[in-house]
């Protein structure tokens, strides 16, 4: 038998697959950069932060603490773990790695009164960059994502045009990610398309690596010092 | 020269480049800069439209939003606008633009001629009779009064929404407007600043440039060209032109609608033709401005007779003269500005007719030292004059009254100023009402709304300096209160007004003759509402100002009265004898000026109207000619019909071979929840009907979700997972409903419980696979799981890999075939589904769709929520007693299940339904009698829910609900068609095939 062959959310949609800019606009006049991060591990992960024994297993296995701070997201080497709620954080790592963390997570997590559900087959994750990416969101989403109100860290579910979202702000005002369920990529990938195009649209290569400031070391030598 | 009217210099348009545009189909020349109002002006055109009712000529009126007259048809095709103001309407090359109205000789202006038997609600006291023929009458009176048209042709442009944050929204550029913007900006917050024109300035892009007018000692166009560049510079600064606040809401949040195509003639390529902005400010400073009143006198709709700041802003703004020999008539100082204007143009004015005694103040006195007539203390009676006005009567004044001295004065222009009206509305949206004001002489903004100041004209200041100073005060109060400390710095400065005298307050000249006799003396131009209608409709009755803008449709139009609704106020509380404070205004509604349906509907329209929910296996469900079917908002494959194939061929073979061989469906959109936590078999226990505590893991059960009120609103299944983790499916359409209704009872009744919902219906692609060779299909793709009969019973699960991806098959059976369900990862759904698909060939599998599906599962009798329930449905109602545990003390719904009208007979009960005519398909929906000759309204009895043909049964079948039908086996009802046939089935139960359930015991 072949090795099982993976697709994603965005495969009607060859602009994803194949890099070209939208139109024939070049990445040079594009005022926003779209891009799909496929396959990337999404785990749903619930528990009380109140509850310290899973917190202190948490801080183990992903080497800093869960972000109690609503709408906050935090990084760990090879992962990123949003708030999503009072309940549920959303951890993200790459594609290659997704299978050991879901162990790992799993067996961390085994006698704690908590809850893993692999979501990495239902969610997708676009990128969407550049001057005019604040401008591209606002035509679909309510939330104030000023640099002065949305700093790098702030994330949140929401909606984005007529789809449930969560965002996560990258980069203040310029980069911003957005995960979305998979029934719903299809549309919102050709919402921001749509929305894009008015700046000059450049739709970059898929890429399945996860997404991590260069400055993650540090907050993860901080992290661990201070656990 | 063509431009018969454009002055020689002066205005800011780009006289270097000229535009040709059409009117009417005639060609004309203009320049960039121009409205298509001012180049017709330029171009001598004066009669631009009949009147509504009596199909007088009217010409040009005003020079911005209140403009009732110059309401045209923009473009041609799908883009073709209805209703826009030829004011607002930017100049651009090859424009094209039309009235419907005939503007040589129209048959209709024999309506004039008896205008006296058309008065105020005339179509109502004309039209009344029969009731029924309102649609014709009203039908040809559209036709005759000449309204635009809608486009019907798909409309291609592109539309978008944005929303907008900000500390400060100032509406209005003009100097308050752009003062206070300065201010907030200049505190570092965050701030924009509207305008509907094309241009920032407002009022100093009409005055002169003379000293009297300028800015820290700039010139007008100077002063905005550097505070606009200064504002642009900075980074939190968005500044909008061509966009108009429409709307003001509760809690700050105002709408605008951004023009960015229709200036241009089509917007830039992937550009959008309009945007509306939802703008969500913490501070609001409405420097909105004030518009000119015309004062009301006998046949002031004559073509050639305007306000005066319009007269001013044709000359200073357009370098176009609306005429060569004006009279400029007014009852305050700011139309002495005009007559100055016209002079300093060159343009002879005959004569400033005032209705004050002994004008006095520096404007009056500079009209005099340029030796132009003033006559005082008088009035003019009536315009003369047909086409264009070509004289006017002018009376001398006693009080209110004539004297009885009159004279006439020929010219082709009259400018007429009967005060100023700030624009109140958006202060009004919300529900403030305005507060009359003696001294000025108009509606002032009451109370400022929470988060809402005003600045400049609206506020009843109507000098440069003054606006300046409170646009600068109220920049700084707005960034204070937005959190912002203001900086240092002191008030654009103007030149001090000079002397001046005030208004005197002159609502409706006097023509010596009785109202209903005199010369028609105008109020709304639009809907030919005259003083004498205003005067009628007290006569008949009326009293409140809502009551008589109904009956005489007084501020109806398009204009929404912006331009006579404060006179026909005025003349409506003098008719009543009361002061205007008493008498009112009508309400202040959104929109300001009308918006476009683009705009609302904006990128919510077409393929992204709505989200298309799609499977993991859709492209290939595409590329495999599936049909596609809305189910909520998913996309599922309805059939796949090969060539030449007709709906029920391709139904029949999808039944066949699912019964006989093997069938795959997509079932991926059914709703899927995964349920885990301490207290999930308790919390579960309370939302199903049946047990849940009592599952052992492996297994998978049935079960129905009741409302409180005992009713069916979901069902599924749920598969015990481990201890207190479960997996459940919900029907496609009901997830959210579902997902919402677990977080619901569980954070509202429920909260100690330990119990975590996640939704994880996108994460499994899954493949069902029925019919008798289902399992040869997965041994063929699978090593790992035991897929004998024991081992693997009938509602279990294992888990496993099929085709090398890991999976989860339930053995659950939707048509009553062997069967069993595999999801895997969405990711590999489509490779699973081609290596199933692959698999199957060899035992001929076929795949199906929605409609098949249902076919399979009626012909079992198994419900489909939502479809044979409506929400009226218990468990018993629809047999399914055997669903609810009869040893449970608690569910939702339980107790109402108890309830004397739940246990009565004479409910509605599920049954299956044989038509007598097996070749017959009864409709879905249809009513159900027992006696069709009974007299009308007939007794129905019931309603068929679910109706098919069969090719297993070899007859058509249906699932119904029929009172008491469980007890009613064997007897025949009946469904009254439309066409008047009627089909008559036989009540049976409604599981029609293998009522034994052999066929998935194997």
């Amino acid at each position: 038998m072949s090795e099982p062959v993976m697709e994603s959310p965005l495969i009607g949609r060859p602009h994803s697959i194949q890099g070209q800019p939208a139109d024939g606009q070049s990445a040079a006049q594009s005022g926003v950069s779209l891009g799909e991060r496929p396959f990337l591990g999404h785990f749903s992960l619930r528990g009380k932060a109140d509850d310290e024994a899973l917190m202190a297993a948490c801080s183990r296995v992903f080497g800093i603490a869960l972000p109690k701070t609503p709408n906050t997201w935090v990084e760990g080497e090879g992962v990123v773990i949003g708030w999503m709620g009072p309940t549920e954080w959303l951890v993200l790592v790459a594609a290659e790695t997704r299978h050991e963390w879901l162990i790992s997570l799993r067996e961390a997590l085994a006698d704690q009164h908590a809850g893993v559900v692999d979501l990495s087959g239902g969610q997708t994750l676009i990128t969407l960059a550049g001057e005019h990416a604040r401008d591209v969101l606002a035509k679909g989403s309510t939330l104030d994502l000023h640099p002065r109100e949305a700093q790098a860290g702030f994330c949140t579910r929401s909606t984005l045009a007529k789809s449930a979202i969560f965002l996560r702000v990258v980069e203040a005002g310029e980069r911003f990610e957005i995960v979305v369920r998979r029934s719903f990529a299809d549309y919102l990938w050709q919402w921001l398309v749509d929305a894009s195009e008015e700046y000059g649209c450049e739709i970059l290569p898929a890429d399945a690596t996860l997404a991590l400031s260069a400055s993650a070391d540090n907050d993860f030598d901080e992290a661990v010092n201070a656990s | 020269m063509s431009q018969t009217h454009r002055l020689s210099q002066g205005g800011g348009i780009d006289r270097a480049r000229e535009l040709t545009f059409t009117f009417n189909g005639r060609r004309y020349q203009g320049h960039p800069g121009d409205t298509l109002a001012s180049a017709l002006l330029a171009n001598g055109v004066s009669v631009i439209g009949r009147s509504f009712k009596y199909h007088r000529p009217r010409g040009i009126v005003g020079a911005g939003p209140e403009e009732p007259n110059a309401i045209f048809q923009v473009g041609t095709g799908a883009t073709t606008r209805p209703d826009q103001r030829a004011t607002q309407v930017e100049l651009f090359d090859g424009l094209v633009a039309s009235t419907s109205a005939r503007l040589g000789f129209d048959p209709l202006s024999v309506n004039n001629m008896f205008a006296r038997m058309l008065p105020a609600g005339f179509y109502y006291k004309t039209f009344k009779w029969p009731a029924t023929y309102w649609p014709r009458y009203e039908e040809k009176i559209r036709a005759v009064a000449g309204i635009g048209e809608s486009p019907i042709e798909p409309d291609a442009d592109r539309y978008d929404h944005m929303n907008a944050h900000c500390d400060v929204l100032v509406v209005g550029g003009g100097p308050a407007g752009l003062a206070a913007a300065q201010r907030a900006a200049s505190a570092g917050a965050r701030v924009i600043l509207v305008d509907e024109n094309p241009a920032f300035g407002g009022s100093l892009l009409s005055g002169r440039d003379a000293p009297d007018n300028h800015v820290d000692g700039r010139s007008n166009r100077d002063w905005i060209a550097n505070t606009v560049a200064e504002l642009a510079a900075m980074p939190d600064v968005r500044l909008l032109t061509r966009t108009t606040a429409f709307g003001n809401y509760d809690h700050n949040f105002i709408g605008l609608m951004e023009d960015r195509g229709d200036y241009l003639g089509q917007p830039a390529a992937h550009g959008v033709r309009h945007r509306l902005w939802r703008v969500r400010a913490r501070q609001v400073v409405l420097a909105t401005g004030a518009l000119e009143r015309p004062l009301v006198f006998g046949n002031n709709d004559r073509p050639g007779v305007m306000t005066a700041s319009a007269v001013s802003i044709y000359i200073n703004r357009y370098g176009v003269t609306p005429g060569y020999r004006a009279v400029v008539f007014t009852n305050n100082d700011s139309a002495y500005g005009t007559a100055l204007d016209l002079h300093a143009a060159g343009i002879d004015v005959a004569a400033v007719v005032d209705v004050r005694r002994r004008p006095s103040g520096a404007l009056a006195a500079a009209v005099r030292a340029a030796k132009i007539p003033i006559h005082d203390g008088c009035t003019l009676i009536k315009a003369r004059g047909g086409r264009r006005v070509r004289s006017v009567e002018i009376g001398r004044l006693s009080g209110e009254q004539l004297t009885g001295d009159r004279w006439k004065i020929s010219c082709d222009l009259v400018a007429s100023s009967g005060g100023w009206s700030p624009v109140v509305h958006l202060h009004c949206h919300i529900g403030s009402k305005p507060v009359w004001d003696d001294q000025a002489a108009c509606f002032l903004p009451g109370a400022d709304n929470p988060g809402q100041t005003s600045a400049g004209s609206v506020t009843g200041h109507f000098n440069l300096r003054d606006c300046l100073a409170q646009g600068f005060e109220r920049g700084d109060a707005a960034a204070a209160a937005a959190g912002f400390e203001p900086t240092a710095g002191t008030a654009p400065s103007a030149p001090a007004a000079g002397e001046t005298m005030p208004i005197r307050p002159f609502w409706l000249a006097p023509s010596g003759a009785p109202i209903s006799r005199g010369p028609k003396q105008f109020v709304d131009f639009q809907n030919d509402t005259s003083a004498a209608d205003i005067a009628l409709a007290v006569r008949e009755g009326y009293e409140s100002v809502e009551h008589v803008k109904r009956y005489t449709a007084l501020g109806f139009g398009t204009d929404q009265g912006k331009l006579g609704n404060i006179n026909g106020m005025a003349i409506l509380a003098a008719t009543l004898g009361k002061s205007i404070a008493e008498t009112g205004t009508t309400t202040f509604r959104p929109a300001y000026t009308p918006i476009s349906f683009g705009a609302l509907a904006g990128r919510n329209a077409g393929h992204l109207f709505d989200p298309e929910r799609k499977t993991a296996m859709h492209e290939w469900h595409a590329a495999h000619g599936a049909l596609f079917e809305n189910v909520g908002q998913w996309k599922r494959p309805w059939y796949y019909p090969k060539d030449g194939e007709s709906m029920q061929e391709s139904l029949d073979r999808e039944c066949q071979t699912t019964r006989t061989a093997a069938g795959v469906l997509d079932a991926s959109t059914l709703g899927k929840i995964e349920v885990h936590g301490a207290d999930a078999d308790r919390f579960l226990d309370l939302i199903y009907t049946g047990a849940r505590r009592n599952m052992k893991t492996g297994t998978c059960r049935y079960g129905l979700m009741l409302h409180e009120d005992g009713m069916i609103f979901d069902d599924g299944v749920t598969a015990k997972l481990g201890d207190n983790h479960y997996f459940l499916t919900t029907t496609t359409g009901g997830a959210a409903g579902v997902m919402n209704w677990l977080e619901a009872w569980h954070q509202t009744e429920w909260p100690d419980m330990d119990v975590f919902f996640t939704s994880i219906t996108d994460q499994w692609a899954t493949i069902a696979v029925n019919g008798p060779k289902s399992r040869e299909v997965l041994q063929a793709l699978c090593n790992d799981i035991d897929f004998d009969r024991d081992a693997f019973a009938f509602m279990t699960f294992r888990e496993g890999t099929v085709a090398g991806v890991a999976a989860r098959v339930f053995r659950i059976s939707f048509t009553g075939e062997l069967a069993f369900e595999i999801n895997v990862d969405a990711n590999h759904g489509r490779y699973v589904w081609e290596a199933v698909m692959a698999a199957g060939a060899p035992y001929g599998i076929t795949v199906y769709g929605t409609e098949t599906m249902h076919i399979l599962r009626a012909e079992k009798g198994f419900i489909v929520a939502g479809q044979d329930t409506d929400g009226s449905m218990t468990p018993m109602d629809m047999g399914m007693q055997w669903a609810v545990g009869k040893k449970k003390t608690d569910f939702i719904g339980m107790r109402s299940l108890a309830r004397p009208d739940i246990v009565a007979s004479g409910r509605k009960q599920f049954v299956g339904l044989l038509p007598t005519d097996g070749t017959v398909v009864l409709p879905e929906g249809a009513q159900l009698v027992d006696d069709p000759q009974a007299p009308l309204p007939m007794p129905m009895v019931g309603h068929v829910s679910s109706s098919y043909h069969s090719v297993t049964l070899g007859h058509s079948f249906a699932l119904a609900l029929v009172k008491d039908g469980q007890s009613r086996m064997g007897e025949t009802v009946y469904s009254p068609q439309p066409d008047g046939s009627v089909i008559a089935a036989t009540i049976a139960g409604p599981v029609f095939y293998d009522r034994e359930g052999a066929r998935q015991n194997v």
